[in-house]
């Protein structure tokens, strides 16, 4: 792909799925290390566009790569810490901690308590993705899909019951 | 609370998440990017350098020396090297890996890359540190044969080789090993997802349980 169109496919990519990439990477890291991550992401984005060959939507190509870089960073060991500007820093006192949002606060307790490939799902189903889109990009059949988050919507109900 | 309650919640987040920072780290993406690729770039010269370096040390000696003995020295490290560049040629090192497979077969693949890396680990000591140790102990016997000084030396290069031993074996127990066993637990959990039975109809709660309309 050529750098001109490599650089306006980030551009149009990043527009759509800003929040989206942040999400994940709040979903599988905390505090500063999700800075990271972040920065991560956008840069196997940005590294995997130059050999995207448009054989699967964009959106589903976005979101393998996002949760395959979430999923393998949590498992990587000794990551030093970027060097981001100061102003970067202050991110964990801006939207970090939450405080004040009950539903906010459940959301990522009860993501935490997920496994990788359940959160994984999970982030799909509330971005609204079909259930064709989640098997593709989780490499499952569409009624695994089905059965699994059927089975989590079960856990979250039995959850918040007892986190309350 | 139901999941799809969750939803709002979950772009609110989003929303509140993605300020202006994102771009400060787009920006950091792309100039890492480059930076990424030259710096692969150099690693894989550096191989290259390196090689050249042990090259040029070295082969003079292969066609000057006196002793024979420092010659087949000189034709160990030689071989040894060119030996060791090939193995990391093979072991994919420096080939960027793409995340945009599914997530099942991402994972099968880092589990494979993994099980490489511990086989080269833990084979570390016929593949990298014997052939240039024994080169080095034949080399320098070439050199001050019959001299207690070369046996001080050798065993400082066994001593050295055994570190680097034992150093690549730490890292297979403290790095790899537990990445090789998320990676696993991961298949495996992505495995029983694909085993589970299709959901019977009527065993659902919501007619839009997978985010169709």
């Amino acid at each position: 792909m050529k750098r001109q169109n490599q650089e306006s496919l980030f551009d149009e990519i990043l527009k759509l799925n800003r929040g989206r990439f942040a999400g994940i990477a709040h979903a599988y890291a905390s505090g500063s290390e999700a800075d990271d991550l972040l920065q991560e992401i956008l840069l196997q984005i940005w590294h995997g566009l130059a050999g995207f060959r448009q054989e699967s939507s964009v959106h589903t190509w976005c979101y393998r790569v996002a949760l395959n870089t979430a999923m393998s960073w949590r498992r990587k060991a000794g990551r030093k810490r970027k060097n981001l500007p100061s102003e970067a820093r202050d991110f964990d006192a801006v939207a970090g901690t939450a405080d004040g949002h009950d539903s906010t606060r459940l959301l990522e307790k009860f993501l935490q308590s997920l496994s990788s490939g359940d959160r994984a799902l999970v982030l799909m189903y509330l971005d609204d993705l079909s259930g064709k889109e989640i098997a593709e990009v989780a490499g499952i059949k569409e009624g695994a899909v089905r059965t699994r988050i059927h089975r989590i919507k079960k856990r979250l109900e039995d959850w918040s019951v007892t986190d309350e | 609370m139901k999941l799809d309650d969750l939803k709002t919640t979950w772009k609110q987040r989003q929303i509140e998440l993605a300020d202006h920072r994102v771009d400060q780290l787009v920006q950091n993406a792309a100039s890492r990017s480059s930076w990424f690729e030259k710096t692969i770039k150099r690693r894989d010269l550096g191989e290259f350098v390196a090689l050249a370096v042990v090259f040029l040390l070295f082969l003079p000696d292969l066609f000057s020396a006196e002793s024979w003995v420092t010659r087949i020295g000189v034709m160990v490290i030689l071989a040894g090297s060119i030996f060791i560049g090939f193995v990391l040629y093979w072991s994919g090192r420096g080939k960027l890996s793409c995340n945009d497979q599914s997530v099942m077969n991402f994972c099968k693949e880092q589990l494979k890359r993994v099980n490489r890396q511990i086989w080269l680990l833990r084979n570390i000591a016929w593949w990298y540190i014997a052939p240039l140790l024994v080169g080095c102990c034949i080399y320098v016997h070439g050199l001050l044969p019959g001299n207690i000084l070369t046996w001080i030396i050798c065993g400082f290069f066994v001593a050295l080789g055994l570190f680097i031993y034992w150093l690549n074996q730490l890292a297979v127990q403290k790095r790899l090993i537990p990445l090789r066993e998320e990676f696993v637990g991961m298949l495996m959990e992505l495995e029983s997802m694909g085993n589970g039975e299709d959901i019977k109809i009527g065993e659902s709660d919501d007619s839009s349980e997978t985010g169709e309309g």
